[in-house]
This record gives structure tokens, C-alpha cells and sequence, in this order.
């Protein structure tokens, strides 16, 4: 301690109760530091961290009502309010520590058990300013994104200092395959692993499987890490991933909902379950979740109109196929969370086309004159702040006049939010989506099995067979590209074998017509060009 | 609410009681610690029943999550002497002032030696053994680290009149746990548990008890694979 000048630095102490503030101040006094704040929650804590730079924040979990410490370090950390070389330290109850783990993104520098002695901080204290002194070029290096400049650092740490291996070695390999140097740390992984199992380095060596596509040897190596270890939860992560991406949906969703269990704090977890269980048609699932988000989100950062729209939209789907008792149920919880949303967000501009989108989507006994009117206002409304908007008000919006059958108004406005929205190529894909298939999520999934169905029958060459597939496929989702292009193509298949017939050629013509909207970077532009070629020249 | 989780949240209250009855407790202890040394030192004892208790609601609370399927250690490779040091940080104060020194040993001068472990657990498991070794040494604690034969050995002993004879059987039975001798050996199963939830393929982690052939004093030996 003596080499460790705490005069001149400054500590920051977050509690909601004032005695144990006030001891644990006088305990950093008692260690040297001479400028200790104090803040009882998290608004001024924030407030705190905004106006100086701490070199030490000592911040319990717990704070009462509103954000608890691990919201705090989060949103202090996205936001950039506090610098790389401020010390975190989260106090938690001995016992509570699995339950606060459960970002990855943002870890403390340490957590700290309560109660501590004054014996206890010292050496910790110590420790926590050595740890930043060896760690701060590598975590500067990591800000920057600087993957080079990480492996190095990363390297030479766990050469030189044992204490931090563990932490290094877990950067170095993430440089490299940041870097893309995937045989690189492959070997190095290895190397580790002979000496003894470590759970992280094997979730590490099935993650490169994952990204070199090996889906299902990932997914059989992630589920035996499990096995021996259920509470690396990133390996959950990669294991729904790797599930996902082969269309293993009910059991992706099986796994998140386990991870969760373990750690139900991480809303981008929450998030993936709400999609994945929507795909799965599992709407309660994916509602449940979603009020769980909200619930987590109140008061932090991530608390925003989207989410509640989001929320509200999905109950709407729900109740198209749920019982009269659980439709009541959903009935009641729109109204509550609506009045939530305009408690928390009352002039927002966003929140407010929210509602009226709404009102026209459930107006009853309204005569359609009226209906016009309001939907034309709030296009024009719409169509002139798109910079305004946000992505789920932008697809409401556009699910809302297709859903009122204003597929112009629609189209156009999908139009609008694509050049809007260019810088958010998901939103983008979700835009595309919805542009291809404006129908429920239920009548899509419907679509994709017929269309499955008749590809099958037009790989085996039985294009009559498969036509019908197809048909029946376009009635459900008329203007899928991949559903129009199939019938089309089966068709011309067809008429090579029989010769060319000129009521099927309208019949192509018209059928193909319905992907005018279809933008020169879809995927299925050009073969909508090549067959709309073909078509025309019969 | 069902009886278990009532009381998972009555040992969770009367454990945030104890800290701040150990800092209230210090708060006395600095005033009195010049002026009247005999008092602070009987406060000191008082301290350390308080952390037995302590102790003892920090493993109720550990049975009650190992029972409902929600105890989840964390392994990762950890200093070994960070470890011990964040155990014996707690009771500096005590131990000056009961007169017990402590000394930390590493075969071969091996400080730097990491090993793969969940650092918190075997932090809670070394300072519970430590509170009770604190109760019976006379003058002198150690700590020894090594490793034998690919396990990692932490022993602790003292200088004290060593275990009991039924505390030496009690490991043999680790279920038989007896609440008429009055030692419980609570502390000790949960102890040989938290090892046990350390392993390396076929190889789980253990503890056992002697009593030093020389001194006679009590030795617990861990075992991690």
C-alpha cells in the first residue's frame, strides 16, 4: 500500500443506505483517500459520474427503487460517461453474485462481498489499482477496437503477470478471431486445453466452429460443455445460435429458456427469445418475454417506446389466436401497458402516431369515410418525419396500411423507411419481409410449408405437383418473390414439355407483375429480371 | 411464499443484520482500542461469533440454493495466494489482536501458482475453517500450499490441542451429521461439499482432518483436483 499515493484520487461510494456510505467512506478515509463523494441512487450517481472523473467507484447491487449497480456500470459504460481507467467494484451479498452475472459485456473489475473489513479493502484496494496499471493498455486497445494492438498486449500479460492469465489469454483469443486468425487460435486454444480442461477455452474452440459454419459440430461440442459445466452461459449463446441458424427453432427456444432461468437479467437474451418463440408461432412465449423486458428495462437505458410498442403489437397478434378468456386477459394488459407507455413517455412524438395507429386499427363502428380521412392524415404525417422515427414505429406504421389493404400508401412508405433507415441493414431485411409477405406471422409460416412442399415435388421434376403447391401457397402470401418466382418458373417448365399456352403466359405475367416493388439490391431481383425476360418474350 | 423460501429470506435479513452489526462493532472497537484495550478485545470475541454466524447463514443460504437447483459455482484459473489472502484479510485485525500470528507458505516459493477453480467458493470455505482455528490456536496459524501428484493441497493448521476424536470420525460419515454433540460438523459437510463441486475428469476434490503427529495441533488438509 505504501507505493499507492490515494491521496490525490478520487472514490466515489453508491448506497442507498446512508450508514453503510458513510462506513465505508470512512474506511477509504482511514486508507489514504481525502476526496470520497457519496450518492444514495442511481439518478445522482449518474449526475456524479457526468460532472468528475472517479478513479475508484465502490457501488453496491442493491439501490432500492430504479437501476441497480449492474444497470448503472452498463449505461455508464455505453455511454461512455466513465473513462477505461475508472475501478468498478460492484458490493453484492455473498451469496447474490450468480444472480448479478449475467451481462458478458460489461463486467466489473471486481465484486466485493459485504460485509467488509477495513483489513479486506486495504489489500483489495492494492489489487485493484495493480490489476488497472497492467490491464489498461489492453482495455484501451479494446475500446478502439485496435484487435492487433489487444493480441499483443494481451500477449505480453500472460507472459509476465500469473495473476492476470486467465483474463489475457480469454483477449488474446479474442483478438485473434476478431482478426480472423481462426487456425491461430485454434492452436493456441489447444495448447491451453492440454495442460487441463478450462471450460471457457473449449466454449471458445466451438464459438470458431460456429463461425467457420460447422453448425452441427458446434452444437454437439457446446451441448457437452454444458454438460459438464451448466453455468458458462455464453456457451448458451452460441449453442441458440448455431440451433438457430439450422433451423432447430423449438429447441433454441428450449435453450434460452434454460439460460435464462439462470440468469434472467439480460435483456438481449429476453430479446432473442421473443424472436425465436415468434418463429416458433409461440406467441405467449414471446409476449411473457417481451413484459419481462419491459419490466427489466424500467427505469434504465433500455427503457424506450419501442419496447412498448413492440409489446403491445405482439399482444394484438397473440389475441388473433387465443381464447375468449386469454384474449380478456391480453385486452386488460394493452390498455395497462398503454397507459404505462404515455405515463413514461407522454409528448413523445413517436408514442403519440403510436396511438392513433392503434385507434384506426381498432376502431369499431366507424364510418369508412372517417377511417380515410385519419389514415390519409397520418400518412402525410408519417411520410413527413421519417427522420423522426423510430424502427418500430416505422414497421406498425407500414403493417398497418397493409393490413388496411392501402398497399400503395404501404409500399411507398416501406420505400421512405429503406432510404431512412439505410444505415440498418436488419431493419432493412425486416422491411423486405414485411414488403414480400404482409400477412401474419401465423399465415407465413403457413406459406413456407406449402412452398416447401411444392419445391420438393419441382427438384423431382413433377411440375404440375408442384404448381398446385405453389398456388395454394401464393393465395395464402400473394406477393412472396420466392413463392412467385417458383410458380413462374414451374410454369415455363411446363410449357417447354406441352408448348406455349397464351392463358398461362397472362396468367405468368400477372403473377410476376405482383414483384414490381422489388428493388434492384433483393436478392431476388435478378432471377425476378431473367423469368420476367423469359415471360415476356413468350 | 413457501416455508424454505421464507426462510432463505429471514437468514438473507439476518445476515445484512450482521454486517452492520460488525461495523457498528468497529466503530466501538476504534474509539475503545486505546482507552480501554481489555473491552475491545472482548468486542474482538464477540466479532468473531458474529461471524461464525455469519458463516453459518452463508452455508443455510447455500443449502437452500444447492437444494433448489440454483447454486452455480464459477470456475476460471485464480491465484492461489489471492485466494488464501482474501480468506485471512477479513480477521488481520483479529488475529493481531488475539496474538495469533499467520504465516502462508508455498512449496518450492511457488506464489505464482494458479489453479482452476470458483474462487469465491473456496474463499468461503477457507475463512470458515479459519474462524474456527482462530477459536482453539494458541499462538500460531499456517497456511501451506503444494502440489501432489497433480492436486493442488491447501493445509491449514494450528497450534491448539487439535480436533476432537468425533470430529476426526465425523468426515467418515458425512451424513450423519449430529445435532446432540454440539458439533454439528454443518460447516465441514458443507465444506466437503463445495470440493466435491470441484473435479477434473474422474477426479473430485475432498478435505480431511488430522491432528499434527508432532504438535498435536489441528490440520485440514484440502484436496483439488
Amino acid at each position: 500500500m505504501e507505493s499507492l499515493d490515494l491521496k490525490h484520487k478520487k472514490a466515489l461510494v453508491v448506497d442507498d443506505f446512508a450508514n453503510v456510505r458513510q462506513s465505508i467512506t470512512a474506511m477509504l478515509e482511514d486508507l489514504g483517500f481525502v476526496t470520497v463523494h457519496e450518492a444514495s441512487d442511481g439518478d445522482s450517481a449518474t449526475k456524479l459520474v457526468r460532472e468528475s472523473k472517479y478513479d475508484l467507484v465502490l457501488c453496491d447491487f442493491n439501490l432500492g427503487l430504479g437501476r441497480d449497480g449492474m444497470r448503472l456500470l452498463e449505461e455508464w459504460r455505453r455511454l461512455k460517461l466513465m473513462p477505461e481507467d475508472t475501478i468498478f467494484v460492484l458490493i453484492t451479498g455473498e451469496t447474490s453474485r450468480s444472480v448479478v452475472i449475467s451481462a458478458i459485456e460489461f463486467q466489473p473489475d471486481d465484486y466485493l462481498a459485504k460485509p467488509f473489513t477495513l483489513d479486506v479493502l486495504s489489500v483489495r484496494l492494492g489489487r485493484w489499482f495493480e490489476r488497472r496499471k497492467v490491464l489498461l493498455p489492453m482495455l484501451v486497445s479494446i475500446d478502439k477496437k485496435d484487435w492487433k494492438a489487444v493480441a499483443n498486449t494481451a500477449k505480453s500479460i500472460d507472459e509476465s503477470y500469473p495473476r492476470y492469465r486467465s483474463t489475457a489469454q480469454k483477449h488474446y483469443v479474442e483478438a485473434l478471431i476478431r482478426q480472423k486468425k481462426m487456425a491461430e487460435a485454434e492452436t493456441f486454444l489447444f495448447d491451453v486445453l492440454e495442460k487441463r480442461y478450462q471450460c471457457w477455452a473449449q466454449t471458445a474452440l466451438h464459438r470458431i466452429e460456429l463461425l467457420q459454419k460447422k453448425l452441427e459440430t458446434a452444437e454437439i461440442g457446446l451441448k457437452a460443455v454444458l454438460e459438464l459445466d451448466p453455468n458458462e452461459l455464453i456457451a448458451y449463446d452460441y449453442l441458440v445460435d448455431s440451433l438457430v441458424q439450422q433451423e432447430k427453432d423449438e429447441e433454441a427456444q428450449t435453450w434460452l429458456e434454460e439460460v435464462i432461468s439462470r440468469a434472467p437479467r439480460s435483456i438481449d437474451r429476453q430479446l432473442k427469445l421473443v424472436k425465436v418463440a415468434q418463429t416458433n408461432l409461440n406467441f405467449r412465449r414471446a409476449n411473457q418475454a417481451q413484459k419481462d423486458i419491459l419490466n427489466l428495462a424500467t427505469d434504465t437505458m433500455h427503457e424506450s417506446v419501442g419496447l412498448f410498442q413492440n409489446y403491445i403489437k405482439n399482444l394484438k397478434d397473440e389475441a388473433l389466436s387465443s381464447d375468449n378468456t386469454r384474449k380478456r386477459d391480453i385486452e386488460k394488459e394493452i390498455v395497462f401497458t398503454a397507459k404505462r407507455m404515455q405515463q413514461s413517455f407522454a409528448a413523445d412524438f413517436n408514442a403519440e402516431l403510436f396511438t392513433r395507429g392503434v385507434e384506426i386499427q381498432d376502431a369499431k363502428d366507424v364510418p369508412a369515410i372517417k377511417t380515410t380521412q385519419d389514415l390519409d392524415e397520418l400518412y402525410n404525417d408519417i411520410i413527413n418525419a421519417v427522420d423522426r422515427l423510430i424502427p418500430e414505429t416505422a414497421l406498425f406504421m407500414a403493417e398497418l396500411y397493409y393490413g388496411q389493404e392501402r398497399f400503395n400508401d404501404a409500399d411507398e412508405m416501406v420505400r421512405a423507411f429503406k432510404s431512412g433507415f439505410s444505415d440498418q441493414p436488419e431493419f432493412i431485411k425486416t422491411l423486405d419481409d414485411l414488403q414480400a409477405e404482409p400477412i401474419s406471422l401465423i399465415l407465413r409460416s403457413e406459406a413456407k410449408v406449402l412452398n416447401g412442399q411444392g419445391m420438393e415435388l419441382y427438384d423431382q421434376e413433377k411440375y404440375p405437383e408442384s404448381v398446385r403447391f405453389f398456388e395454394k401457397a401464393l393465395k395464402v402470401s400473394p406477393r412472396h418473390p420466392g413463392i412467385v418466382l417458383n410458380f413462374v418458373q414451374a410454369h415455363l417448365h411446363m410449357m417447354e414439355a406441352r408448348g406455349k399456352n397464351d392463358q398461362t403466359t397472362a396468367m405468368c405475367l400477372e403473377t410476376i407483375s405482383r414483384l414490381f416493388y422489388l428493388s434492384e439490391e433483393h436478392y431476388q431481383y435478378p432471377r425476378y429480371k431473367k423469368l420476367l425476360d423469359n415471360v415476356e418474350k413468350l | 411464499m413457501d416455508v424454505q423460501a421464507m426462510m432463505a429470506v429471514t437468514v438473507h435479513d439476518v445476515k445484512n443484520s450482521l454486517g452492520l452489526i460488525d461495523s457498528q462493532l468497529n466503530d466501538v472497537i476504534k474509539r475503545l482500542d486505546r482507552a480501554d484495550f481489555a473491552s475491545a478485545q472482548e468486542i474482538r470475541r464477540i466479532q468473531l461469533e458474529c461471524s461464525r454466524i455469519n458463516n453459518g447463514m452463508v452455508h443455510m443460504l447455500a443449502f437452500y440454493k444447492l437444494d433448489q437447483g440454483t447454486f452455480r459455482p464459477v470456475f476460471a484459473e485464480a491465484l492461489i495466494c489471492d485466494v488464501i489472502i482474501d480468506a485471512t484479510s477479513r480477521y488481520t485485525s483479529m488475529l493481531a489482536s488475539l496474538g495469533v500470528s499467520l504465516t502462508i507458505g508455498f512449496a518450492d516459493g511457488d506464489e505464482d501458482r494458479l489453479w482452476y477453480l470458483d474462487a469465491n467458493l473456496i474463499e468461503g470455505l477457507l475463512s470458515n475453517i479459519l474462524t474456527n482455528s482462530i477459536r482453539y490456536a494458541k499462538s500460531h496459524l499456517a497456511f501451506d500450499v503444494g502440489v501432489v501428484d497433480g492436486w493442488l493441497n491447501i493445509r491449514i493448521s494450528d497450534d491448539g490441542a487439535g480436533y476432537p476424536q468425533s470430529m476426526l470420525e465425523l468426515l467418515d460419515q458425512p451424513d450423519q451429521i449430529s445435532f446432540q454433540s454440539g458439533e454439528t460438523g454443518l460447516g465441514l459437510f458443507f465444506c466437503q461439499k463445495i470440493a466435491r463441486l470441484h473435479r477434473d475428469k474422474e477426479r473430485y476434490g475432498s478435505i480431511d482432518l488430522t491432528n499434527d503427529a508432532l504438535t498435536g495441533g489441528a490440520v485440514f488438509n484440502l484436496w483439488l483436483p
